[in-house]
């Protein structure tokens, strides 16, 4: 936003805001102002029309809005339940932002709005400097968190909202690492957990001491529920298998809630009773071996993972081909990666042999984005994760990316290539794949075939061949269907219930 | 950067089936009706095998052969010449395959169960010969991954799989070099010929197995030949087995793989020759 742009009315619907207690027009103006970095994403001002979607339920969005003016309503589910008004001053889209879920709610303008549209980078910005906004945003995200995760699970549906935000204030929201304990086998039941983000590993211990894994839980699901109501101690050790956001309810307040609602311990018993007959029905060991090597691998966040099925595919490598001849030269996938098998009602070949291959996965919460100087890197409404063409080569998505879909590449400005291409599939010829050292300047000059060429270090990883009017390219040019581009969670929905 | 007109699908997917889906039963059933259709009208005209060259019927079902035969042979240009082209290129597989096999009929039908001349015959020979190969790579594309994927540890394509046995011989050798004169003749004797052996890779195919899970049984073939071995030698003519029947491993898979290339280029070559001859008979019906 320019300083013209940044009007008193503006500033006193902010002065009037705790977020920025104590802040002068002209650091408000500054901190509205130009972004910090060439090409990076601004603050900008938004009209919104009266019935218009100012962000959407189950979306992933980029940005935080602030009202200046009119009002918007937040309403969840299909049926847009009305959840609150939001006027003058009032503020949402946080959420996404911290804890990179998608929107747990829609806004809708109720009358004509302005608003300023806050981008993800900006707001990291914000949040990186200790003052009123941290903390009040840190409280909010609890308050809000707790609230919307216990109205969207089933079992807790039904609470009075009175209620439940009064469970919201008293539960406490819990960080825990990859194998750290969250419950231990045999130790005092404290509290009753909801997983908000994240997968947990129920352990048991067997008679000959031997350690099983009885059953895998994510996000939504709970525990600890059981021990409390027959008042028992832990009957299995929960292990965070990841990083794992949970909503800790005490003791004390949960007796409290299932004393108010009846209801909801005989809900809590019929889950009991639904999770031992699912258990015992599901004889496919294997399956649950399955099921947790895709849960510990890391698979299971993939929003639209590249799997192979290794007994259709015969290596001919047209996938490859393909991605590159689409994208300048430069391959987004290797066929290359994280091997399964995945169990199948082939009593002759009971297992396939599945390979998810290297080209981004589109995370539910991708680790890549997490410190783009220069905000390059981001998602879409549908959970996409894209590179633009504000990459300055910097290497730090690629270096963050977990499972290594990310590379460097190096190419020429397309205004060069388009120059020079004659029309024949030879694009490749054009660029190269070496990695610079850190210190190169990210533009820089190449002698190449006699000539000097001025290349760019950009990051490049799968799009989901945006540009194309079909899904998918390498999908698109497999001969034997071997290769498809999946949600990992759904197709796990075929296990569930496993032991 | 305004999310306010678009709505939230998921990150797209797209599931294609494995030998399957709708594609394939379009194909089916094409076939099928197709070729009851011509047999149904071939038998009908025709209760004896014709002797009638010119009959309308056989330039019609001559023209139906050739039609479906570039049709076919279209699913090269699609491979390609455009990534980017119209449909699926599994979908264009199954076009290939069903409209091949409908005109393996047509073609029958066409020559009226005779050879002909000496053209003719070629013709027809080059087009058996495209079909069955044909066949021949729709079975082999279904029977041998499924083979090569219980053997490897971790799919390579065949560059890969040249620079480890590559690799694997580099290092066996450098092994024997190290050693003693003994263990150096013991490689070359032993284990060089273990490296090609195709009762080893017919072990592979048979058993399915790993390197993991032949090694054992092949130190055991090779414990007679190391008694007189040193004990450091021994150590090294060990390592230097598992070299060998890596490379033994190298080659199984390498073979597979160049079978899975290979019928294609002999397919692609009957087709080529087959056009060529189809076009003069085209050519010499037409004008002669």
């Amino acid at each position: 936003m320019t300083e013209q742009e940044v009007t008193p009315e503006i500033i006193n619907v902010l002065r009037s805001m705790d977020l920025f207690r104590g802040k002068d027009a002209d650091e408000l103006t500054e901190w509205l102002g130009a972004a910090p970095f060439e090409g990076g994403a601004e603050c900008a001002l938004r009209e919104f029309p009266a019935g218009e979607r100012i962000i959407v339920e189950e979306s992933f969005g980029n940005s935080f809005y602030i009202l200046i003016r009119g009002s918007a309503g937040v309403f969840l589910g299909p049926e847009t339940r009305h959840l609150a008004t939001l006027n003058q001053g009032g503020f949402f889209g946080e959420m996404t932002l911290i804890s990179g879920l998608p929107r747990s709610a829609s806004v809708i303008a109720m009358e004509a709005c302005l608003a300023i549209e806050v981008p993800r980078l900006a707001f990291e910005h914000w949040m990186k400097k200790p003052g009123p906004f941290r903390d009040n945003m840190d409280r909010i995200y609890l308050e809000r968190g707790l609230a919307n995760h216990l109205q969207m699970i089933p079992d807790f549906a039904g609470i009075d909202p009175p209620l439940m935000r009064e469970l919201a204030r008293k539960a406490r929201m819990r960080i825990f690492s990859k194998d750290e304990v969250i419950v231990k086998e045999g130790g005092e039941a404290d509290g009753f957990f909801l997983i908000r983000d994240g997968f947990v590993r129920l352990v048991k211990k067997m008679a000959g001491g031997e350690e099983r894994t009885v059953a895998y839980l994510n996000d939504g699901a709970y525990f600890g529920e059981s021990a409390l109501l027959h008042a028992e101690r832990s009957n299995t050790t929960v292990l965070a298998m990841g990083k794992v956001e949970v909503i800790q309810i005490m003791k004390e307040d949960f007796f409290a809630l299932v004393n108010r609602d009846e209801a909801l311990a005989d809900r809590f018993q019929e889950r009991e009773r639904k999770r031992k007959v699912e258990s015992s029905a599901q004889p496919a060991q294997t399956a649950l071996g399955f099921v947790g090597q895709v849960v510990e691998r890391g698979v299971v966040k993939a929003t639209s993972a590249l799997v192979i099925h290794l007994d259709a595919c015969t290596r001919c490598g047209n996938c490859v081909k393909a991605c590159a001849e689409l994208h300048d030269g430069i391959s987004r996938l290797t066929r290359h990666g994280m091997l399964f098998e995945a169990p199948r009602p082939n009593p002759k070949s009971p297992l396939e042999r599945l390979l998810v291959a290297t080209s981004c996965m589109h995370c539910l919460d991708p680790e890549c984005m997490i410190g783009c100087p220069t905000g390059a890197i981001t998602r879409d409404v549908n959970g996409e994760v894209l590179i633009h063409d504000s990459c300055i080569g910097c290497g730090s998505c690629a270096r963050r990316c977990p499972y290594g879909n990310i590379s460097m590449a190096e190419v020429e400005s397309k205004a060069e290539l388009a120059k020079q291409r004659t029309g024949a599939p030879s694009i490749g010829a054009y660029l190269k794949f070496w990695r610079t050292p850190e210190n190169e300047p990210m533009m820089h000059e190449i002698e190449k075939d006699n000539r000097k060429a001025v290349v760019r270090r950009i990051a490049v990883k799968c799009d989901l061949c945006q540009e194309y009017n079909y899904n998918h390219g390498c999908v698109h040019n497999c001969p034997y269907s071997a290769i498809e581009r999946m949600d990992p969670a759904a197709y796990l929905q075929q296990f569930e219930g496993a032991e | 950067m305004n999310e306010a007109r678009r709505v939230a699908t998921g990150a797209r997917t797209s599931t294609s089936g494995v030998w399957g889906g709708r594609g394939a039963i379009a194909g089916r059933t094409f076939g099928l009706l197709s070729v009851a259709a011509m047999s149904w009208w071939y038998f009908q005209a025709h209760p004896q095998p014709s002797m009638d060259r010119y009959h309308v019927q056989q330039i019609t079902l001559g023209w139906i052969a050739i039609s479906l035969s570039v049709l076919a042979a279209a699913l090269s240009i699609r491979k390609r010449l455009a990534y980017q082209g119209v449909g699926k290129l599994s979908s264009w597989l199954d076009v290939h395959i069903y409209a091949g096999i409908v005109a393996s009929f047509a073609v029958l039908y066409h020559t009226g169960f005779r050879a002909g001349g000496p053209l003719t015959a070629s013709l027809l020979l080059c087009f058996s010969y495209t079909a069955v190969s044909g066949v021949l790579g729709l079975w082999i594309s279904r029977k041998i991954p499924p083979l090569l994927t219980a053997m490897e540890e971790n799919p390579a394509i065949v560059e890969e799989l040249l620079e480890t046995r590559a690799e694997c011989l580099r290092g066996m050798l450098e092994l024997a070099a190290g050693g003693s004169d003994d263990f150096g003749i013991l490689v070359e004797r032993r284990l060089l010929p273990e490296t090609a052996s195709w009762k080893r890779i017919l072990r592979f195919y048979r058993n399915r197995s790993t390197l993991a899970q032949e090694l054992p049984a092949f130190r055991k073939d090779l414990e007679s030949a190391q008694v007189n071995l040193k004990s450091h030698d021994r150590r090294g003519f060990q390592r230097a087995a598992e070299y060998a029947l890596h490379v033994n491993k190298m080659n199984a898979e390498l073979f597979l793989q160049r079978i899975l290339r290979g019928w294609l280029t002999l397919h692609m070559a009957s087709t080529a020759a087959m056009f060529g001859l189809a076009a003069v008979h085209i050519f010499s019906v037409l004008y002669y």
